[in-house]
């Protein structure tokens, strides 16, 4: 399997806690050349691929015309995914969706006053649950949002669960170094380990499966193209900032959006990062990713398929001694997936 | 070679910044050595850090000859942490500038070296620097200097150093009143080490001053303190560099190189005489080099210890103030015991094997030496809180004293003896230099003045005051041991001797700092903090319960990975003591405890 990712470095407004590159207020020029440059991208492209997903930014932000132009050349793939912002749904017109398998909806609370905090729009919870007898949706929730209580936490799972969606991504949110929220909430701790062990106690009760760390979905919802990243599968990305993954090679395009423009109408290509992994570089990687997946950890048969019976033995060894995995006969897996890091460690 | 009656020796007392250098640099051009425009701003000063910090640590000689004249220029160290070797450049002295800043005044530094130099008789010439700047003050900083050197009839000279105003008046004034050097070439040899550093190639060079007798290559010579023996290899004096010459004279300032291997043989202070025909007595004044601040350092990565300890064997080839053992700690690992003579001197060192060496290092809080009688009447010298026996065993301890001198702005008098106070000093004397100066003398605990007494001391008097001390031996203390538990074990890199005035709340500002820099453990951890034995303070550190990166920014893998080496990175820096990770701030934490 390949993935194809699509950045769209556009949004309506910065939220005041995201650490992503986006530009707010670009210019129609800039958004045309953008469409153009990446349809001319996307064209040349060889490959065929297996999923697709556009995210961002918002994706909408450049209008559904300029994404048509996009990613009209992509076709044939099992799955779709667009990240929509709770503003986009009512407005998008549903033709356009129907180009998608996969809706995911940047809802991060129901609670209007959470949602104040984070600048955000609230979602129309009716339209939602609408959209999931056509599309696989997943919705996107928060946790530790500053000034949130428990109990909102708890009840922004609960609507979640009954809005019917099929898929559910719960972070805890990360205060990031340059960001408006870091300059006012640098201090904030939260570290609510039992809320969070609350939360998968009712997503698992209402039939939800916890199969990545943030990640829960019903029985055969998960979400392919996440999937290539945490087997740690070729994916290719385009857009500013996006990263790729081939083989044993992985790059990130330039930050630069007027760098990546020349590129993408044809100069040489601009990368921030462009490396050639040693094998022992891509171990490390394939093991700490494929920890993520708690039910399937790292599989003792996709790793001799890959590596080599050698390199199993060699991860099994890494592993052992440490108390935060759990080695099997046919897998390694996190112990506890809130002490993930601390499994992954073995691996750096 | 010049006739004797033609030399001049002399050094110039200068504070900080009052132009000392710039001064020199007027003398070099004059004598022809160097174009101005050949110049590098103040050529006497060679350590980078000497030139970033303004100030002069090693004084070099420099010979300079102006007509007719032979100059020798003796820079003395700017710093009271090497106040001995100040004294004995101007034991090699007949005469001194005492130079100010006439937008200034007199400061400690000046009123602290002057007295030294009127202690040993020399010829003092006043020199008001800076008077081409529209804030100079010369009646008021005349005034100060005459109270300064007790007489109300000084007539200073009035440079500007920076446009070369005054400077050959100034010259004039050198060869009418200060006094050639007096002794004997046909007496017995007597050379005055007032400084030594160390060439590679001809071993330790010993800068000195020939006060009888000759020297040339060939003779033996031989150490007053040690006995030592050794042959001379070339003397020679320095111009910008050295000049080797076939003979040192009486009252002649030159070097002597022995081959000799290790600093400490010969030390500064010491003299210097002919083994086969010595002197019947030495110069007096010599006293072996005493480190005043100890402080332990250790790599930040346990490899790195051999190279720490290369680094201050080289180090101490120049340094001969310099100790060191090794010791390890329970917290840091391999690392050294280091003797210095102050703070600063203690700096100079870490920052010249950080920059030099490229060393990345820990350093402990100092502290200063103790004295203990034991009840069963042991003596012990404690430079290692650790190693402070129980206080249920002591009878008595010493402590450290100096006698400091602050000279300042006299609307500030209030505030800086409220500082001295709080730091258990006691005043000695009060004098008013002018209207609106001061100078207070105070006896303070050492203790006090190796933390942060000279910032405080700047911050309550908005940088106008300025600070020396000498040491005046030991006193009796009254002081606490503190002591970190850490779930319940003794952490012994988190000893200290405090005194007991304000041992407890040092103690719970430890144990605060200490909560906020161990990070959440998997289990709690409990900081206890002991007074004299006795828990004064507690603080707990709750269990962490998750460790998770939590999002994944689409297929950026390289971007978590790095998040997770950095953590990797973090665990390793941090020391295990009793199953808790420590990370080095909170060793670093407890310098910034102050409890006053």
């Amino acid at each position: 399997m390949i993935g194809l990712y699509i950045h769209i470095p556009f949004c309506r407004t910065r939220c005041p806690f995201c650490d992503y590159f986006s530009l707010s207020h670009a210019p129609e020029w800039l958004q045309d050349r953008y469409a153009s440059a990446l349809s001319k991208q996307l064209a040349s492209l060889q490959q065929t691929v297996d999923t697709l997903y556009v995210g961002g930014g918002t994706p909408l932000a450049i209008g559904a015309e300029r994404l048509e132009r996009i990613i009209a050349n992509v076709t044939g793939v099992q799955e779709a995914t667009i990240e929509l912002n709770p503003e986009d749904l009512g407005v998008v017109p549903l033709n356009f969706l129907e180009r998608f398998t996969r809706l995911s909806i940047g809802v991060q609370s129901f609670s209007p006053t959470i949602l104040r905090v984070l600048n955000r729009q609230p979602v129309d919870e009716q339209l939602v649950s609408e959209l999931t007898r056509r599309w696989v949706v997943n919705i996107d929730l928060l946790a530790g949002v500053p000034g949130q209580s428990s109990r909102e936490i708890l009840e922004d799972i609960r609507r979640a669960i009954d809005l019917g969606v099929q898929h559910i991504s719960v972070y805890p949110l990360e205060i990031h170094y340059g960001t408006p929220f870091y300059a006012h909430y640098k201090e904030w701790d939260w570290e609510e380990a039992d809320l969070l062990a609350r939360v998968e106690d009712m997503l698992t009760s209402a039939g939800y499966e916890h199969y990545e760390i943030s990640n829960y979905a019903k029985p055969g919802y998960q979400c392919l193209h996440n999937r290539l990243y945490w087997l740690d599968e070729d994916y290719i990305a385009f857009g500013p900032s996006a990263s790729g993954h081939m083989g044993q090679r992985r790059y990130k395009w330039t930050k630069n959006m007027l760098k990546y423009l020349e590129s993408a109408e044809g100069g040489e290509p601009v990368f921030d990062e462009y490396v050639e992994m040693s094998l022992e570089e891509s171990l490390s990687v394939y093991a700490i990713m494929n920890l993520r997946l708690l039910n399937e950890g790292i599989c003792k048969e996709r790793v001799i398929a890959k590596f080599g019976y050698d390199t199993w033995l060699s991860l099994v060894d890494k592993a052992k001694n440490n108390p935060f995995l759990t080695v099997s006969e046919s897998s390694i897996k996190v112990s506890n997936w809130l002490f993930y890091n601390r499994a992954a460690l073995s691996f750096i | 070679m010049h006739a004797k009656e033609n030399i001049r020796n002399f050094s110039i007392i200068a504070h900080i910044d009052h132009g000392k250098s710039t001064l020199a640099d007027r003398f070099l051009e004059l004598s022809g050595m160097v174009r101005r425009d050949k110049l590098v701003a103040q050529m006497l000063d060679s350590m980078d850090l000497e030139r970033e910090r303004g100030i002069t640590i090693k004084s070099h000689p420099v010979r300079l000859e102006i007509g007719p004249w032979v100059f020798n220029l003796i820079d003395t160290p700017g710093h009271v942490d090497f106040s001995y070797e100040v004294s004995r450049s101007l034991a090699a002295c007949e005469g001194a500038l005492l130079l100010v800043d006439a937008t200034q005044g007199v400061e400690a530094q000046t009123v602290a070296h002057a007295y030294k130099a009127m202690e040993h008789k020399l010829a003092i010439i006043p020199v008001i620097n800076k008077i081409d700047l529209p804030s100079a003050d010369i009646e008021g900083t005349t005034a100060g200097i005459a109270q300064l050197l007790g007489s109300d009839n000084v007539s200073p000279v009035l440079v500007s150093a920076k446009e070369g105003v005054g400077v050959e008046e100034l010259i004039e004034r050198i060869t009418a009143e200060i006094p050639p050097p007096s002794g004997r070439e046909d007496m017995p040899l007597q050379a005055l080490v007032f400084d030594s550093f160390y060439d590679l190639y001809k071993g330790v060079i010993s800068v000195v001053r020939i006060f009888n007798g000759t020297v040339r290559p060939g003779d033996r010579i031989k150490f007053w303190s040690s006995g030592s023996e050794y042959e001379v290899i070339e003397v020679g004096y320095f111009a910008l560099k050295q000049v080797p010459v076939e003979e040192l004279r009486a009252g002649d300032v030159g070097y002597i190189a022995a081959n000799i291997r290790d600093i400490r043989e010969a030390p500064v202070g010491d003299t210097i005489t002919r083994a086969d025909n010595p002197a019947t007595e030495p110069i007096p004044g010599f006293s072996p080099m005493k480190p005043m601040v100890f402080a332990s350092i250790y790599p930040t990565v346990n490899e790195d210890f051999e190279r720490l300890r290369e680094a201050l064997k080289k180090l101490q080839l120049n340094d001969a103030a310099l100790v060191f053992e090794p010791e390890s700690s329970q917290a840091f690992g391999p690392g050294f015991r280091c003797g210095f003579l102050g703070i600063l001197h203690m700096d100079i060192v870490r920052e010249r094997l950080e920059r030099e060496f490229d060393l990345d290092l820990i350093l402990t809080t100092p502290n200063v030496e103790y004295h203990v009688l034991t009840r069963d009447g042991e003596y012990l010298e404690v430079r290692n809180p650790a190693e402070f026996p129980d206080f249920a065993r002591v009878e008595v301890v010493e402590e450290p004293y100096v006698r400091g001198t602050i000279v300042l702005p006299s609307q500030y008098i209030g505030s800086v003896i409220q500082l001295c106070e709080g730091r258990r000093g006691r005043m000695v004397h009060m004098e008013y230099i002018t209207q609106e100066r001061a100078v207070l003398t105070y006896d303070l605990p050492f203790a006090e003045i190796i933390t942060d007494f000279y910032d405080n001391l700047k911050s309550v008097t908005r940088g106008y005051a300025s600070f020396d001390y000498e040491h005046i031996g030991f006193k009796e203390a009254d002081v606490d041991r503190i002591e970190v538990l850490i779930n319940g074990k003794r952490l012994d890199a988190l000893t200290f001797i405090v005194p007991s005035v304000y041992a407890n709340r040092f103690a719970r500002q430890v144990a605060h700092n200490l909560k906020n820099t161990i990070p959440k453990q998997l289990v709690e951890v409990v900081i206890q903090v002991k007074v004299g034995g006795k828990i004064v303070a507690r603080e707990t550190v709750k269990p962490l319960r998750k460790d998770v990166l939590a999002k994944c920014y689409g297929g950026d893998v390289t971007r978590k990975k790095k998040l997770l080496e950095k953590q990797k990175e973090g665990k390793k820096r941090m020391r295990q003591f009793n199953s808790v990770d420590i990370p080095q701030e909170a060793f670093l934490s407890i310098l910034k405890a102050d409890a006053r």
